[in-house]
């Protein structure tokens, strides 16, 4: 009966959209119990998701960030579908790629724009012919094109969004959820519920209740009709027997809220602080509380992987982001046993401070490196071939980045305490020991890429760019270890070679798939991020070049004095 | 002398042995790798292969590095216990090349393209040939012609000499050729063809339609479709406009009647002659050892057989839309029918601009406009003489009249944005002998009957193939979406094999990550091709890799070594320290075992 006389009092159109006053600047509304529908699924991007994720994402894609205003993503969600008419006026789309903004003539606020302006912007969309002319036969895109297409894309997810057609979230059987729109169009109004009291029309009811509520301020009635809504797509769902349980959802919800790869990252980072700074001090107890600190956020690490398996069905490997984190990862877990074995101080410090500068990247560029949980392409859905082989590499990968660590935590001795002889020799010894799993990992992964080449397409080396900047890699370090072997690459040699090494796993790890862009591996093809990298490349070149002038100085006078001098 | 040599033998050895070499061999095996992926970057993977990976002084490079590790091997000898790892692993990498060798040897890769329901016995190997085939002798050859990395040129042609005194030369090629067509007026055979324009204010459109080439009978021509049709008279052609459903399709013209052939097949027809029956219908057929059949659905050959009971015994025909003038029936019966078959485009009346050209038994033509979705009144048709169509403010004439047209294919070089697949590529062939000599143009996968004087060749330009000693039949093939999107989340292939030798006929699923072995040969989902309304098609690889076995086994040797060496030898090593205390420093520079101290402070 409540029902019944909530449908009457509220009586208005389902997307009230146009009764809001022009100019008025929306704000998030006190009391809104939005938390309600984070556990509603959506079926979007080939998956079910909780409401939460999915506005997130969305919030995240359309406005380059996951809090927007102080608004909660739902809640903005809700925001967008009531008043359109007062967001789409206002700069909500993230434009910040200069040279497009110049291209076609935008004028960002705070680098976004509006999506009034930019759909009536006659620049841009004689632009995006041009792009969409492009993509249509397949032609690569240039980076200001690129930025054109997502930035079309944000352009059209805020219609979809604010029209409802992107919210399917109205289970049904066959497979194929239902948008908010099209129920709209089922149930334009409180008649048709009426005429046809099913499950739907139950369901058009409780929809509309939340959004007339919303849109009145009605927090009370807001949290009632929310809870309507949940609980009648649930059991709808439950009726098509296609809905996520209550765990999957929680569990999605809970990585989402809980962020343990950011708690991670802060752990490591004042871990590396206690840790570093126990280098000077004597006693232990420094060090012991960093040891713990490390671990601590290691397991936090841990639990986010855990979720995120749980969530995804997949081990963590299958896109830039995860191998990041998974990287960053194997960092952490070799400089753990790498400490219980020697209690070398340095692993800890070393890996404390890559896993805190990787997991720092894979949270703060979600552009590049999308956390989202996409579909494989069918290639990829192997859990074995994926377990052995990703995971073998990657973290070949992470003993290399642990071998850079010490390396430049090698290289800083030799140049300003170069008298601490038995130290610098004790990093070059580990350095070697990173390496040497390094390289027992790379070429097993190789291998088992090719095995699993054998078995995926028909060949077990086809040449193709990831194959093989893995194998220059490889290489690159077996020449490190065999030059050391020979005696040429003595201890400076050897953390010189750890760091210029690292690039060739860098271009085989990101420049494959972000600069070369071709070949089979193109599942992992992304853009973007090309600074971060290039900066990060000429820091440790201009380092790399710094320590080995300062050598030099350093220690060659001392070996000829005589020709030096009088020459 | 003996001394000198064995100096340089020794020398040799030390330099094929040394570190040194081990270092450069490394370093310019990472640099040659890494120039390769720009330039499968820069163009494609078959590129990188012609000028890297695949050419003999990459192979040599790996050749010196396999020396280099045997060499290195060996002069350890006597080999210690210390040296197990360092041993196993060059063991390793030694199968590894050996496999791989093997492997660039004799192995080979190629595909199998099936449409669902199609049988396959042969793969394709992505290497063009040209096949030359005296039809009189019966006698073929083949001969490699990939030239798509050194392309001839009228001053550089590719030249060769075939089945005896037959020069065939190659002067010009195109990676990426769009087919065009040229009219010519000398076909032996009748095949009426007109050339329409049609012309407006802002633009003009010329193009030929033919009224025997069924593939080109009906066109998109600016605003309006085209079709241009025979007909046995001027009734018919008002009849055709009346019920367009009953000749959407092949029809039968039997005595001044009409008979549809899709709903009337196999079922008997009383007619005057008798009953006939229409047995079969053939969209493209064609003659093979088994009788006549159908080559794939496309209408380029259509035909069909029927029979007719009379009280005094049967008739068997066989009746080609595109061949009015052959006799139907086979043998020594002289029948009186003479039916005719008419194959009518089935979208000939679906736009609401729309001409029809008519081309009458007796040699007359008629046209009929449709604007607006309303046919207007058939009228004779004269050679350039422009008619208002009723769309906008087009005209259309007939500007060409070419009752035995014959077409030759030229060909025209498209740009393929990269990473895509373009249309086949063509050569430009000549052939001469002592009598006569003719030039053309032939596609991929064309082929054309040449003669020169008495000789009767057939050329065709093609992929080579190869018999894998099976068959395969492809049953379904299945793609898998993620739900709520069309993004793909599976292929498979279910197919049939069939190996007649070994007694097999095996139902199998081929499917991502799950390949199919048989014979020698494995076989992958490679890729694919949906056609909504149509058989789908499965693109397979299939691959013969005679050193993965060695592969596999030097790789697990490898690794093997490489975690003795890495773990075991220190061991092995400490162990000797520690039974020689006094001497702490190793013999072995460089690979210090034992783990520097810090001293505490």
């Amino acid at each position: 009966m409540i029902r019944m006389k909530t449908f009457l009092m509220l009586g208005i159109l389902f997307f009230p959209a146009a009764l809001l006053a022009e100019g008025e600047r929306p704000a998030p509304k006190p009391g809104m119990q939005v938390e309600i529908l984070r556990e509603v699924a959506i079926q979007e991007g080939g998956r079910k998701k909780p409401f939460d994720t999915f506005a997130r994402e969305t919030v995240r894609t359309i406005t380059g960030r996951e809090k927007f205003q102080g608004f909660d993503p739902i809640e903005l969600i809700y925001s967008w579908l009531t008043q359109t008419k007062a967001w789409e006026k206002l700069p909500i789309l993230d434009a910040g790629f200069k040279p497009l903004q110049e291209q076609v003539g935008l004028k960002p606020t705070d680098g976004r724009v509006a999506p009034a302006d930019l759909a009536a912007n006659q620049e841009f969309q004689l632009f995006m012919q041009t792009v969409a002319a492009k993509q249509q036969e397949g032609a690569s895109l240039s980076e200001i094109e690129r930025h054109a297409a997502s930035l079309m894309q944000r352009l059209n997810l805020f219609y979809t969004i604010a029209s409802g057609s992107a919210l399917t979230m109205i289970p049904q059987a066959g497979g194929h959820w239902e948008s908010l729109e099209k129920l709209a169009e089922r149930y334009p109004n409180l008649s048709a519920m009426q005429a046809a009291p099913t499950a739907d029309a139950k369901i058009a009811g409780a929809v509309q209740g939340s959004l007339a509520a919303y849109f009145q301020g009605d927090a009370a009635l807001f949290g009632q009709m929310a809870i309507m809504m949940r609980d009648l797509l649930k059991e709808q769902g439950q009726i098509v027997k296609d809905y996520p349980s209550a765990q999957d959802l929680h569990r999605e919800i809970r990585l989402n809220t809980v962020k343990p790869f950011r708690l991670a990252w802060l752990g490591y980072a004042l871990a590396f602080f206690l840790l570093i700074s126990s280098l000077w001090m004597k006693g232990k107890g420094l060090y012991w509380v960093g040891m713990g600190l490390l671990a601590l956020s290691f397991g936090v690490h841990i639990y986010g992987f855990v979720l995120r398996m749980l969530i995804s069905g997949r081990p963590p490997v299958t896109n830039m982001y995860e191998s990041v984190i998974w990287v960053a990862f194997g960092v952490v877990l070799f400089a753990l046993i790498f400490e219980a074995v020697y209690r070398a101080k340095i692993y800890a410090v070393a890996a404390a401070a890559l896993a805190t500068l990787l997991m720092v990247v894979a949270d703060s560029v979600p552009s590049i490196l999308d956390p989202a949980i996409d579909p494989l392409v069918p290639v990829l859905r192997s859990n074995y071939w994926l377990t052995i082989h990703v995971l073998t590499i990657t973290l070949s990968y992470a003993a290399f980045a642990l071998a850079l660590g010490v390396g430049n935590a090698s290289l800083g001795y030799y140049i300003f305490k170069p008298q601490a002889k038995e130290r610098i020799e004790r990093l070059n010894y580990f350095l070697y020991r990173s390496m040497q799993v390094g390289v027992i990992l790379l070429a097993a992964g190789t291998i088992l890429g090719g095995v699993w080449a054998n078995a995926s397409w028909g060949r077990f080396w086809g040449w193709d760019p990831k194959e093989v900047w893995a194998l220059i890699a490889l290489l690159g370090y077996l020449a490190i270890l065999h030059g050391r072997f020979a005696g040429w690459l003595r201890g400076f040699g050897l953390a010189l070679g750890s760091v210029l090494a690292f690039l060739l796993v860098l271009m085989a790890w990101y420049g494959v798939n972000f600069i070369l862009g071709v070949g089979l591996h193109s599942y992992g093809f992304s853009s973007g991020g090309a600074t971060g990298m290039a900066t990060f490349v000429g820091i440790e070149l201009l380092w790399v070049g710094f320590a080995t002038l300062r050598y030099k100085m350093l220690f060659k006078p001392a070996r000829v004095p005589a020709m030096g001098r009088s020459g | 002398m003996n001394s000198v040599l064995s100096k340089i033998g020794r020398a040799l050895f030390g330099f094929l042995s040394s570190l040194k070499l081990a270092v450069i061999v490394i370093l310019s095996l990472a640099a040659v790798l890494a120039v390769g992926t720009f330039y499968e970057s820069l163009y494609d993977t078959d590129t990188a292969k012609h000028y890297v990976y695949g050419t003999w002084w990459f192979t040599a490079i790996l050749g010196v590095l396999g020396l280099n590790v045997l060499f290195a091997a060996l002069s350890r000898w006597p080999w210690k216990r210390h040296h197990i790892g360092f041993l196993v692993t060059h063991l390793g990498i030694l199968i590894l090349l050996a496999g791989s060798l093997l492997t660039l040897i004799e192995g080979y890769e190629g595909q199998m393209i099936l449409a669902e329901g199609e049988t396959g016995k042969k793969m394709t190997i992505k290497e063009a040939q040209l096949f030359f085939y005296d039809v009189d002798l019966g006698k073929l050859e083949q001969k490699p012609a990939e030239f798509r990395f050194d392309p001839p040129d009228p001053r550089r042609p590719w030249a060769t000499r075939v089945l005896g005194d037959v020069e065939a030369r190659v002067d010009d090629f195109i990676p990426n050729a769009a087919e065009d067509i040229r009219v010519e007026a000398d076909n032996p055979l009748d095949n009426p063809a007109l050339e329409i324009k049609i012309s407006g204010s802002r633009t003009t459109m010329q193009e030929w339609v033919f009224a025997r080439e069924f593939e080109r009978q009906r066109l998109n021509l600016g605003p309006a479709t085209v079709a241009y049709l025979e007909l046995p008279d001027l009734a018919a052609f008002r009849r055709l406009l009346k019920e367009p459903e009953a000749f959407a399709g092949p029809a039968l013209w039997l005595e001044g009647a009409w008979i549809p052939v899709k709903p009337n097949l196999n079922q008997p027809l009383k007619t005057r002659a008798g009953t006939l029956t229409l047995k079969n219908y053939l969209s493209n057929a064609a003659v093979d050892p088994n009788g006549l059949r159908s080559v794939d659905s496309e209408r380029v050959n259509p035909a069909l057989t029927l029979t007719l009971e009379t009280p005094t015994g049967g008739e068997r025909h066989t009746v080609f839309a595109k061949f009015p003038m052959l006799p139907t029936v086979h043998g020594e019966v002289n029948s009186k029918l003479r039916p005719r078959l008419y194959d009518f485009p089935p979208d000939w009346n679906a736009s609401d601009n729309a001409l029809v050209l008519a081309r009458l038994e007796n040699g007359e033509h008629y046209y009929a406009l449709k604007s607006g979705g309303a046919w207007r009144e058939i009228s004779p048709l004269a050679l350039d003489k422009p008619v208002g169509t009723g769309w906008m403010d087009f005209e259309f004439s007939v500007v060409q009249d070419t009752p035995r047209a014959r077409i030759e294919k030229v060909y025209r070089k498209v740009s393929v944005p990269k990473g895509k697949e373009g249309p086949p590529s063509a050569v430009r062939l000549a052939l001469a002998n002592a009598q006569a000599s003719r030039e053309f143009w032939l596609g991929r996968g064309e082929s054309r009957d040449v003669d020169l004087g008495p000789r009767r060749l057939k050329v065709a330009y093609g992929l080579k193939s190869k018999p894998v000693g099976f068959e395969l039949r492809l049953d379904d093939f299945r793609m898998g979406t993620y739900e709520g999107t069309k993004d793909p989340a599976s292929y498979e292939s279910q197919v049939t094999l069939i190996d007649r030798e070994a007694q097999v006929q095996d139902s199998r699923l081929i499917a991502m990550n799950q390949p199919l072995e048989h014979g020698k040969y494995k076989l992958f989902q490679a890729s694919y091709q949906l056609n909504p309304g149509g058989p789908d098609y499965s693109v397979l690889a299939v691959a013969y890799d005679p050193g993965i076995f060695l592969k596999y086994l030097g790789s697990i040797v490898m690794c093997t070594g490489i975690a003795l060496m890495f773990w075991f030898k220190p061991m092995f090593v400490q162990k000797r320290i520690a039974a020689r205390k006094a001497q702490a420093s190793s013999a072995t520079a460089g690979l210090s075992p034992e783990i520097p101290m810090e001293k505490t402070p």
